[in-house]
């Protein structure tokens, strides 16, 4: 019903705009304004130019007919789900029964200079999702509106749950005030309803957003300012309600070809009921100077200071960031090395003590061809934390990561005809003082071939293996706790003819978890397979057919199985 | 209350860098740039007269399919106004005065140097000219500093500029009918906007693979369902978007800014604070989550009680041994608490 009204309230919103526009001149173009006389001055005679030969018939002559302003889609859906309905409504794909696929009115700009856009998606479905958008600009004037309502699951458990919703809308008015300085409001709303798993209560909150700016040349550069309100509202009263203001001032200066400054600075005013008020305000410079066509280095500084009386334990007063990166390329290739300094003033958690921990990271990045058709890249970034805090808790030692390692190597080669790709992703995380190691290894390799123009395959393989190590020996360890996975994808497409299309893809997903706990959604394995068909008639007119076999299984609670075959069938006319 | 020594090497880092970058930038000023022409491809507008302007027309006559092509484009909206400034207007806005194109035609090897083909220049330069008119979405400057513009991705990377979504030719033969008729890299995906050449996912995924992939696991942010896009948490240009983003963040942090726009019960501030959500202890958010996707539930980097176990070592089964720390009603208010110091409670 939400839905239906608000998108109502657009179309209606749209109709008027279209039909008021032209006759009151609502958002006109503003010809005259912004030097455009002078520039129609030096437009360069028209009858001065030498006409081009033209010997074609009046038939080529004529302007290219203009695409179909309106697109209909209409679909039906059956499930056939057996089993487990609610784990497979998680993510709400599929919308059921007969639905409105999607109806679009998306015309061409017109002379008059008005240009419009209206959208709207599986409106009245109880699943799925509702959205309706609509996008009008007309001269200087630009105005969006976005409705949107999606109905799901949170199912960590094979009992029913009652069903949760998230509803989004927003509205935007953007004005250009001359060619270079433009003011725009915006408004947006998030309501989110969740219900969850017993005993966790259910939670039912809103976030309204609105803000205006205003943004502009100024010199050489560009200025932007404007002020926003950000609200947070609990309607369980479990939460305290939050009320965010802000005010921010920003400068991009280009100040030469190959130099670019940028300032900005924002103050944050942050109230709660029954709390004090809180004060955050961030200072931040870049910069980057090109030194010929292949050095490039940037710089960037941010500090931010906080001031938050309702904290009780540990927080930061102050948190500063800097970073320095310089990129070289030669030929084809590019090296880029950055080194990054972040630092905390931690205040402890009994607020006796200001600690001051330092990460530093040092990153890199190498890439280019090693041939024609293969090219190489190489990038790492490796941490280290210095003067890591002591823990007000019975045991002193630091819960922070201490260091983290990251490394990649990828190689991609091929032609549009035959093609492939690998990809090694190491990570790790240290905590020495506690003596934990966790590592992650990740394998990528895919290719494909296009065996005839009309005719490929495609292939892609993912695994990923975690480790874990910590100074506990006793059962259940934490490596106990790091499974395994592995993802296979393995598809054709088929272009029959110019009209016809054929794909069958083939989606398997599994985990390897020793889940000492027994717990759900611990050792899964899911099976896609998806066939698809479409077929577009020479007028722009399309009919689709799809046929999906999914299968998801779990191999400790099988109740969260769900086995369904998908049956949907859409057509789309032009008109 | 007692301090820690503080000293500023991150401040110290930025002070040795920028008398550098400022030095550099002086004996760069003192050679007086200013009577020097900027680099192309800027300097085909800095130095044409308004004869070399000679409108669409005389592009339509070799370059037929283009100039259609671009009549279905949002972009012809705004570049068609004869009262534009002649650099403004039509082709020549994106691609440079046709005159001196059209007297340079001769030497096929010079080609590329009196005009802008956006296919076969490289990416920043091509940029600069898309830049002329949209420094409102990103300055030069700006650009330089972003990720894709160091890995060589410039704006006709990602979007297309002669066709609008929705919008595009009929197939004309079997190969690229294929390309027109392919599906994307997940059916229910979000339909691409802004001038994109696809829907986020499938052309992000051209590139960023491994992360794509993620989206198949288990449990997922719901951009295989077009419910979300990759846009709304990463920042490609330094737009509003960033702006809303920052300023829904209460605490200035820095990932966890993305991720309290829509989680808005995790931004506390909470009178009692866990260090993972509050920012001061690395990686935010990320701390515990992976947000692409992960086999675990609720994105989480570590299966079950394993996660708390990953830092709090102490707390190991002699603790409690039954299922996670938080779904057994014990430490509920896990991102933070105005009530608990222990996070029992909300």
């Amino acid at each position: 019903m939400w839905t239906r009204i608000h998108l109502t309230c657009a179309l209606f919103l749209f109709a008027l705009i279209s039909i008021g526009a032209p006759v009151a001149g609502f958002g006109a173009p503003q010809p005259n304004a912004f030097g455009q006389e002078k520039a129609a001055q030096e437009q360069p005679a028209q009858d001065d130019k030498e006409e081009p030969k033209d010997e074609k018939t009046e038939e080529e002559k004529a302007p290219p007919k203009p695409p179909s302003p309106l697109l209909l889609e209409l679909g039906w859906t059956d499930w056939n789900v057996r089993t487990n309905f609610t784990k497979f409504r998680q993510y709400a794909t599929p919308p059921r029964g007969f639905f409105l696929r999607e109806l679009r009115y998306d015309p061409l700009a017109s002379p008059q200079g008005y240009q419009g856009l209206l959208s709207l998606k599986a409106l009245f479905e109880d699943d799925y999702f509702s959205e309706g958008r609509f996008d009008y600009a007309y001269g200087l004037t630009r105005l969006e509106g976005y409705a949107r309502r999606n109905r799901y699951f949170i199912p960590t458990t094979p009992f029913p749950i009652p069903l949760s919703e998230r509803r989004i809308q927003e509205g935007t008015f953007k004005q250009f005030l001359s060619r270079d300085v433009a003011l725009s409001l915006r408004f947006s709303e998030d309501d989110q309803t969740q219900n969850f798993e017993s005993p966790r209560p259910f939670q039912v909150q809103k976030t309204r957003y609105s803000d205006a700016l205003v943004g502009g040349k100024l010199g050489n550069g560009r200025i932007e300012t404007g002020f926003s309100t950000w609200r947070f509202y609990d309607r369980t009263t479990v939460l305290r309600d939050t009320r965010l203001d802000r005010w921010q001032i920003l400068y991009a200066w280009d100040a030469l070809p190959y130099l670019g400054v940028e300032g900005s600075y924002s103050r944050f005013w942050l109230d709660q009921p029954g709390a004090p008020s809180s004060e955050v305000e961030a200072l931040s410079f870049a910069g980057d100077l090109a030194f010929g066509r292949t050095t490039d280095l940037s710089v960037a500084w941010r500090r931010t200071k906080l001031s938050l009386p309702v904290v009780h334990n540990a927080w930061s007063r102050e948190q500063q960031i800097g970073t320095a990166r310089i990129t070289q390329k030669w030929r084809n290739w590019s090296l880029q090395f950055g080194v990054r300094q972040r630092e905390v003033e931690r205040i402890r958690g009994d607020q006796t003590f200001v600690d001051v921990p330092r990460w530093l990271t040092f990153e890199g990045r190498l890439t280019g061809r090693l041939h024609k058709q293969v090219r190489l890249t190489l990038r790492g970034a490796w941490e280290d934390l210095q003067s890591a805090p002591p823990m007000v808790t019975d045991d002193p030692r630091p819960l922070f990561w201490g260091g983290r390692k990251h490394a990649q190597v990828r190689l991609e080669g091929g032609n549009t005809d035959v093609g492939g790709y690998a990809s090694y992703t190491f990570r790790r995380w240290e905590n020495d003082p506690r003596g934990v190691r966790i590592e992650s290894n990740a394998w990528l390799v895919g290719a494909h071939w296009q065996v005839t123009p009309a005719l490929g395959f495609f292939a892609e393989y993912l695994k990923e293996s975690w480790t874990g190590r910590s100074a506990s020996s006793v059962f259940p360890t934490l490596d106990l706790f790091e499974p395994d996975t592995h993802t296979v994808v393995i598809g054709t497409t088929w272009v029959v003819d110019a009209r016809t299309y054929l794909s069958v893809q083939y989606t398997e997903y599994g985990t390897a978890n020793q889940n000492p706990l027994r717990l759900p959604d611990g050792n899964t394995g899911v099976r896609n397979f998806t066939i698809e068909a479409r077929y577009r008639f020479p007028a722009g007119h399309e009919i689709g057919f799809v046929v999906a076999p999914w299968s998801y299984s779990d191999r400790i609670v099988p109740l969260m199985d769900y086995h369904t075959t998908v049956i949907l069938l859409t057509g789309s006319a032009r008109f | 209350m007692g301090q820690a020594h503080t000293r500023r090497p991150t401040l110290l880092i930025f002070l040795l860098t920028m008398p550098f970058v400022a030095i550099s930038a002086t004996s760069m000023i003192d050679q007086k740039p200013a009577k020097k022409p900027p680099p192309f491809p800027l300097s085909l507008f800095a130095q044409a007269t308004a004869e070399d302007y000679v409108g669409g027309e005389q592009c339509v006559t070799c370059h037929e399919s283009y100039a259609k092509s671009f009549e279905k484009s949002p972009h012809a909206l705004f570049m068609r106004d004869p009262k534009l400034p002649p650099d403004k207007q039509g082709c020549e806005a994106c691609h440079g005065p046709g005159r001196i194109h059209m007297a340079n035609l001769e030497d096929v090897d010079k080609i590329s140097d009196f005009v802008i083909g956006y296919t076969k220049t490289k990416p920043s330069v091509g940029s600069q000219a898309c830049m002329r008119c949209h420094a409102d979405t990103m300055t030069m400057s700006q650009w330089h500093r972003t990720e894709h513009a160091r890995a060589d991705v410039g704006c006709v990377g990602c979007h297309t500029i002669h066709h609008g979504p929705g919008q595009e030719d009929p197939p004309k033969d079997a190969g690229k009918a294929h390309e027109k008729l392919k599906s994307p890299i997940f059916v229910a995906a979000a339909s691409p906007r802004k001038l994109l050449r696809a829907d986020e996912a499938t052309m992000c995924g051209k590139c960023h693979r491994p992360e794509v992939n993620q989206f198949r696991h288990n449990f997922h942010h719901p951009i295989p369902e077009g419910r979300m896009v990759c846009s709304s948490c990463h920042e490609v240009h330094p737009t509003r978007e960033s702006a809303k983003r920052s300023t829904a963040q209460t605490r200035v942090r820095s990932a966890s800014e993305t991720c309290v726009t829509c989680h808005g019960e995790m931004a506390g501030p909470f009178a009692f604070e866990h260090d993972t959500g509050a920012g001061s202890a690395g990686e935010n958010c990320m701390d515990c989550h992976r947000p692409h996707g992960s086999h675990n539930p609720k994105l989480l980097n570590a299966f079950s009680r394993g996660l708390c176990n990953q830092c709090h070592t102490d707390k190991g089964n002699d603790h409690f041994p039954g299922r996670s720390c938080w779904t057994a009603g014990c430490h509920v208010g896990i991102h933070g608490s105005n009530t608990d110091p222990l996070l029992l409670r909300r």
